[in-house]
């Protein structure tokens, strides 16, 4: 039945392998399972009142228009909306042509990537990256040089002998995607010093960047710093933003920001994706964000994201065997990266899901390979209850791979 | 300054086409202007407030849908549809052969990353829909037109076609047919062509994606069975939408097929937007389960049958009949007009003087031809709107033939 269609696959078709998350979410889904794979947001957490409310106003003033097809670019007023609301951290309010509206931030690196990569191009991003992000550069064509992170994320002063070694190679470098703030999955954020760096570095090499940005307004501690884009004065940083993290994903609401050239080109291609993002939707969001709620509900879902997180610190440091285990406190996000040198994670793994509880192996983030020895805990989903409790038999999985019985 | 991501564009944005439309939107947007190039439906048709009655989901099930949704649809929109559409499939279709996605056009995207490297061929009818032709084009796809008339494709070119690209050593990876009401030439294929598009198919191993956005938009005779029901191979891919049934703000549509094809999609769907807004979804479900949709399609199609009977008749009216052709469509939203001895970039040029635009026949082919063609939207404007802007073009027309 299937020799239908199988013969004439095509070539991402033939190279297309199912996320190994998706595999392993399946394990953690069985009952009884406490788990701290998967990377979605708390729905304790969302406003689900207010979204309504704005649901409503918006279809009693609006309702006809929203229906309607929208232009590619996006809903206008959301688009000024954004414009203000990201002007602090974009050092500007953007114009109208330098931003699109999307279906969420994944769309982001879908376009940028069908204007940039051609099968065989190069992409570099750090070590460990978004699953999903080099996911969708893959089915491009893309392969990936990698630079080594630590605690003040990408090692950028790294980057030109591995820029130079790539054109000696004769690869071409497409863009440097980052994720600059409380990365997922190490969890890190780049520091001023290095971010400062890399936008010299690429500016130097005429090599632009995708600063995916999903997580930067949930930061607990510390001061926002400056974004790639604001540290740019030459167009070539693409900002990837997503109301997933701080509304909610249900909306798939992102958006890009950047120079109006590419910006022009990404919707050109977005015609053809999907003509343009729900109306409906988009006009939602606008209510919901004009209405005030936005800004007001924000510090709500920070405090209760930071509280689990002091919860998962103090958890860890109770249950966890300390001296074999390292971390870097996120100051924002969703996740922590644990690093264990003296235990495999997959073999951790295994008595891990025996004793009923679950996270995400470190090798998939890599798209070169490494990885073997961490693993990703995301912290927003399971309540205070479930986080001490799978943390007591986390610490017990990693006691019995070091002394097995 | 912009040059840095000039030199770092890949070969498709070299040669990306923006669509047509947009490039004389500036034209359209020009005040006292009647423009027929959209493809837009009519706003007054939306129903607005049954549709947004279904915001009182959010009230019992708003933390479920604000979250992410799954990348296959939201179930209870998957059952109803399989429910809804099966007198049109032929059978129920089961989850697993039904993907929804964000409009039909995604749908496009899907089946382009799904099948196409590029050199691939796609054979389709010739015209076709713009945003198909470019969808695949991106994707890097050649085309193989075959011509039309009023019965749709002419499918018995089709086999001499296929012989003839394998001949040239031409990978054909499937057939594209819009079957209903078809955009931009109105026609609809018979369904003794379609029974033969089928065995076609299956002598050549060639799949069919059958694009049925407009198939329940019927105005006169009976609906025909889908291709996809014809074939019992699994050979077919249906895609649907409800832009033109409930209305395009939603962006909701969907495709219908053997489950390993969808399969395949829903991971490619993955890496290219996650999941269609679940908001979104739940609420065009809350919409179609009440009766709604049954409800008022009706309305939808009585508005638009008013408005290309108002079409058919100001052409009647006021176009030179001797000098133009055209087959009147079924269903659907356009007219596609012939006329041999009218250069249409001419006619354009003029009936923008005379502030009337429509589509120019060109770009909706995709190895040349359309010269002397134009397509003609009815279901966005009101009727007396239509009659003037048909008089304005018949007027550009008759200046063009020296009347």
């Amino acid at each position: 039945m299937s020799s239908f269609w199988e013969p004439l696959y095509g070539r991402a078709t033939r190279s297309l392998k199912p996320s190994p998350i998706r595999e392993m979410l399946h394990l953690t889904r069985r009952p009884g399972i406490i788990s701290f794979a998967g990377g979605m947001p708390d729905p304790a957490a969302f406003p689900v009142d207010a979204f309504r409310e704005a649901a409503n106003r918006i279809l009693e003033e609006q309702g006809r228009d929203i229906l309607q097809y929208g232009t590619t670019e996006g809903y206008p007023p959301l688009k000024s909306f954004l414009s203000s609301w990201t002007a602090p951290r974009m050092g500007k309010a953007l114009a109208e042509d330098e931003l699109l509206i999307t279906a969420g931030s994944t769309q982001v690196v879908d376009l940028l990537s069908w204007a940039t990569i051609d099968p065989g191009d190069s992409i570099v991003c750090e070590e460990a990256t978004f699953l999903g992000s080099t996911g969708t550069m893959r089915n491009h064509g893309a392969s990936f040089i990698t630079v080594p992170c630590d605690a003040e994320g990408m090692k950028v002063d790294l980057l030109p002998a591995l820029l130079e070694g790539a054109k000696e190679k004769g690869q071409k470098v497409k863009y440097i995607y980052t994720i600059p703030n409380f990365h997922n999955p190490l969890g890190c954020t780049l520091s001023l010093e290095r971010r400062r760096l890399l936008v010299r570095i690429a500016q130097e090499w005429g090599i632009p960047i995708l600063e995916d940005d999903p997580y930067g307004y949930i930061r607990y501690d510390g001061e926002h710093l400056p974004t790639l884009f604001e540290l740019d004065d030459r167009g070539i940083v693409i900002y990837a933003g997503s109301f997933s993290k701080i509304l909610a994903p249900g909306t798939r609401v992102g958006w890009a920001a950047g120079d109006r050239e590419i910006v022009r080109k990404m919707a050109v291609f977005k015609q053809a994706v999907d003509v343009c993002t729900s109306v409906v939707a988009q006009a939602q969001v606008y209510k919901y964000c004009e209405l005030g709620y936005l800004d007001a509900f924000l510090p709500k879902i920070i405090a209760h994201y930071r509280k689990k997180r002091d919860d998962f610190e103090t958890a860890m440091r109770r249950s966890l065997p300390m001296e074999e285990v390292s971390w870097v406190k996120p100051q924002g996000g969703y996740f922590y990266w644990l690093q264990t040198p003296r235990v495999l994670a997959r073999e951790l793994f295994d008595r891990a899901i025996e004793k009923q509880v679950a996270f995400v192996l470190g090798e998939p983030f890599f798209p070169n390979g490494g990885g073997e020895r961490a693993f990703r805990m995301c912290f927003t989903f399971a309540s205070p209850e479930q986080t001490e409790e799978g943390m007591n038999r986390l610490g017990d999985a990693i006691r019995d791979c070091l002394s097995p019985a | 300054m912009s040059t840095i991501w000039e030199s770092n564009y890949s070969n498709k944005s070299l040669n990306v086409r923006p669509s047509p439309i947009r490039e004389i939107l500036s034209v359209i947007k020009q005040p006292g202007m009647i423009s027929f190039a959209g493809g837009m439906p009519a706003p007054d048709v939306f129903p607005v407030d049954e549709f947004f009655e279904g915001v009182e989901i959010l009230r019992t099930d708003g933390r479920n849908l604000l979250q992410y949704g799954t990348t296959e649809g939201y179930p209870p929109l998957k059952g109803f549809l399989s429910e809804w559409t099966a007198p049109r499939m032929g059978r129920r279709v089961s989850q697993e052969e039904m993907l929804l996605t964000t409009g039909s056009q995604q749908v496009l995207d899907l089946i382009g990353w799904a099948m196409v490297d590029p050199g691939d061929t796609i054979l389709t009818e010739d015209p076709s829909y713009l945003a198909a032709l470019t969808a695949f084009h991106n994707h890097g796809a050649n085309f193989i037109g075959i011509p039309t008339d009023a019965e749709g494709m002419v499918v018995d070119m089709v086999p001499e076609a296929l012989e003839r690209a394998r001949a040239e050593g031409k990978r054909v990876k499937f057939i594209y047919t819009i079957v209903n009401f078809h955009n931009p030439c109105g026609s609809t294929m018979s369904l003794k062509r379609r029974e033969k598009l089928v065995e076609i198919s299956r002598r050549f191993n060639v799949p069919i994606f059958e694009d049925d956005p407009y198939g329940y938009v019927r105005f006169d005779g009976e609906h025909l069975p889908s291709i996809f029901s014809l074939d019992p191979n699994g050979g077919v891919l249906y895609a649907g939408s409800f832009s033109k049934i409930l209305a395009p703000g939603t962006r909701i549509g969907w495709c219908t097929g053997q489950k390993e094809i969808i399969r395949k999609m829903t991971v490619f769907k993955q890496a290219i937007d996650l999941c269609s807004s679940p908001i979104t979804q739940a609420l065009a479900y809350e919409y179609c389960s009440k009766g709604y949709l049954d409800r008022h399609l009706p309305k939808i199609i009585s508005n638009y049958r008013e408005k290309r009977d108002a079409m058919e008749s100001s052409f009647r009216r006021h176009l030179p009949l001797d000098e133009v052709s055209w087959v009147k469509p079924e269903g659907g939203f356009f007219y596609w007009l012939d006329m041999p001895n009218i250069d249409v970039k001419a006619l354009f040029d003029k009936a923008i003087e005379k502030k009337v635009a429509f589509v120019m026949g060109t770009p909706f082919f995709a190895n040349g031809g359309g010269e002397h063609n134009a397509r003609m939207n009815y279901t966005f404007s009101s009727p007396e709107t239509i009659d003037e802007g048909v008089r304005r073009l018949g007027d550009a027309m008759k200046e063009l033939l020296g009347r």
